[in-house]
């Protein structure tokens, strides 16, 4: 059995890329992939703490994550599509009609 | 407490029921009445029924919420909590939306395809929000912020066909995801601190935990955890989407996410602080005394907030003194709303969070007048332009005076009702040692003159370049009217300081 804190460690190391891969990348998809990461991270650190304390309430947490990751990747793709089609683009900061 | 039987607990949540039943029958409208009929009189029917058909089910949950009001509180399903506090707040979002609905309908810019899905999100939004605001867990808190999230990107992504909407929709969507993601990683170190996902059972763990010194295990996800909230409460620096998205979608929604998403959000946001750190916090319990000693990370975590809060009225009111369109201008004021309210929230104590409570109610009147106004003048000018505003205050007085009170009372005038709730939360600040951000907040309050009263200025200080004809709305300026009393009228502001008395009495006490 692989110990809580490989778990954890993984978990972090998972979350940082998630973040850099957010801060580094412009694409919208790309960003979105990288928030599925992080959501991926914290299901992983979710399941570690649940066996840790033999708990099933955080087991059953990454079951509602899954689905609400994917609702989110829908309408997140619903308006990437949208925006495609108007601008030939997926760089969410080329588009500029929004500014001060 | 007695146990509750399966149909005693479905009672304790009929209003979240109904919202459920009426927002599948709103769904279903479309499908079942006069498809074919693609006529514009048609769709503008249908788009009517189903408005009226939302704000039927709103009124049942509304009454349903109010019998609720005087119930003892419960905890329902192991994971409900039916109190005051959360009643007060769903029925904040309840009425906010039957308001914003109203706007919509009386909106005569936008089209008339997809009037029955704007409605159903809508309806989806209130489901949400009314599980976010009471629970302690935190699945079904991340639930309800995400129903209310996702309805939220789909409604700003609604309007498809206007410039900008697509595109702060799916900035609103990429970075709202980002801020969940991180609450959630925050949760998840919590739920590893304690093995808990309830707050109310974590809040012994989190007090030992500070108690031995062990703080950063707290502070970190605590951290975390506000990200989450304060991108949805749009504080610095999570502010930037909103301006953004406020502009790029049709007012009623902008109505909605600025009043309505972000006073459940700060009510979910002070009942997880509350139920979190009441154990360390330094108040007056008034059957026990003083209860704690402060902690160095109860003043760090007040400071953080004082800090953000500063911050964000900064930023707010900075960015709006020059910003030509109205719902921009909107928008940043509403951040720096945000920035008050959170003045309330840094001074850890009942009294504050009453403060906060209290303003967010104000906020509630002024805000949605605000949008109202921005409205009724894009129903008569088509532009949202601050320029498209000159002379109108002579063709139109109702609207224009009216405007002139939400103006005052957002800039906290006397003796308008954003004057007393500013002056109450400045109060608090000061009495809870914070009496640079009191300052601070006098200071911003000045600065926010300026903008408000360029609106003002314009609408009876300039002449019109041309006529334009005066179309009648009269709901809507009966509506603005209404919005104004309450936004001036001191009558019924002791009851409503009352009520969040009441609200906060049962997160603490």
């Amino acid at each position: 059995m692989i110990p809580p804190p490989h778990v954890y460690t993984l978990a972090v190391l998972l979350f940082g890329l998630g973040v850099f891969g957010f801060l580094r990348h412009r694409n919208a998809i790309m960003l979105l992939m990288s928030v599925e990461l992080m959501l991926n991270s914290a299901n992983l650190s979710f399941l570690a703490a649940a066996r840790a304390h033999g708990d099933s309430d955080g087991a059953m947490m990454p079951m509602f994550l899954i689905v609400v990751a994917a609702a989110e990747a829908a309408v997140g793709l619903a308006l990437i599509l949208i925006l495609f089609r108007k601008r030939q683009t997926l760089d969410i900061e080329v588009p500029r009609s929004l500014k001060d | 407490m007695p146990e509750l039987t399966y149909f005693e607990h479905l009672s304790y949540i009929l209003p979240e029921v109904a919202v459920t039943l009426g927002l599948c029958l709103v769904l279903c409208w479309e499908m079942f009445s006069r498809r074919q009929d693609r006529t514009a009189e048609a769709r503008r029917a249908r788009g009517m029924e189903t408005g009226i058909l939302s704000l039927g089910f709103l009124a049942i949950a509304g009454v349903l919420l109010l019998i609720r009001f005087s119930w003892n509180p419960a905890t329902v399903f192991g994971m409900v909590e039916v109190d005051r506090f959360g009643t007060m707040f769903k029925l904040f979002i309840t009425s906010a939306v039957a308001v914003v609905i109203g706007f919509d309908l009386m909106d005569r810019r936008a089209q008339d395809d997809g009037r029955s899905e704007t409605y159903f999100l809508l309806l989806t939004a209130v489901l949400g929000s009314y599980f976010l605001v009471s629970s302690y867990n935190f699945l079904l808190i991340y639930l309800g912020l995400e129903t209310l999230g996702l309805a939220s990107y789909a409604l700003s992504g609604m309007h498809k066909r206007g410039r900008a909407s697509a595109e702060a929709a799916l900035k609103y969507v990429v970075y709202g995801a980002l801020a969940s993601g991180i609450m959630l990683f925050g949760a998840s170190l919590l739920y590893g601190l304690s093995g808990t996902l309830q707050v109310d059972e974590m809040a012994g763990h989190i007090v030992t935990a500070v108690r031995e010194g062990r703080s950063v295990q707290v502070a970190l996800p605590t951290l975390l955890i506000l990200v989450g909230f304060g991108f949805k409460l749009s504080f610095f620096p999570f502010h930037w989407w909103a301006p953004d998205v406020y502009e790029g979608v049709p007012t009623p929604i902008a109505t909605f996410l600025a009043v309505g998403s972000k006073g459940v959000a700060l009510a979910a946001f002070l009942r997880v602080l509350a139920m979190a750190f009441a154990g360390i916090m330094v108040f007056d319990d008034p059957s026990v005394g003083i209860l704690n000693e402060p902690t160095p990370f109860l003043a760090n975590l007040g400071g953080t907030l004082a800090i953000i809060s500063a911050a964000t009225m900064l930023v707010g009111n900075l960015a709006a003194l020059r910003q030509t369109n109205l719902k921009r201008l909107l928008a940043y004021s509403s951040i720096a709303h945000a920035g008050y309210i959170m003045m309330g929230v840094a001074v850890l104590k009942p009294s504050g969070f009453e403060a906060a409570t209290l303003y967010t109610f104000i906020y509630y009147f002024m805000n949605l007048g605000a949008f109202g106004m921005v409205l009724y003048f894009a129903n008569q000018t088509g532009s949202e332009d601050i320029g498209s505003l000159k002379g109108m205050g002579y063709s139109h007085p109702w609207a224009g005076v009216a405007t002139i009170v939400f103006l005052a009372s957002l800039t906290g005038l006397p003796p308008t009702a954003g004057f007393a709730g500013k002056w109450i939360l400045m109060m608090e600040a000061w009495d809870g040692g914070l009496g640079w951000l009191a300052l601070w907040t006098g200071l911003m309050s000045v600065v926010s003159l300026f903008f408000y009263f360029r609106i003002a200025k314009m609408l009876f200080l300039r002449q019109a370049d041309q006529e334009i004809a005066v179309v009648r709305t009269p709901i809507l300026s009966g509506m603005l009217v209404v919005l104004a009393v309450f936004s001036v009228v001191f009558l019924y502001f002791d009851p409503l300081l009352d009520l969040a008395k009441t609200g906060i009495n049962d997160l603490f006490y």
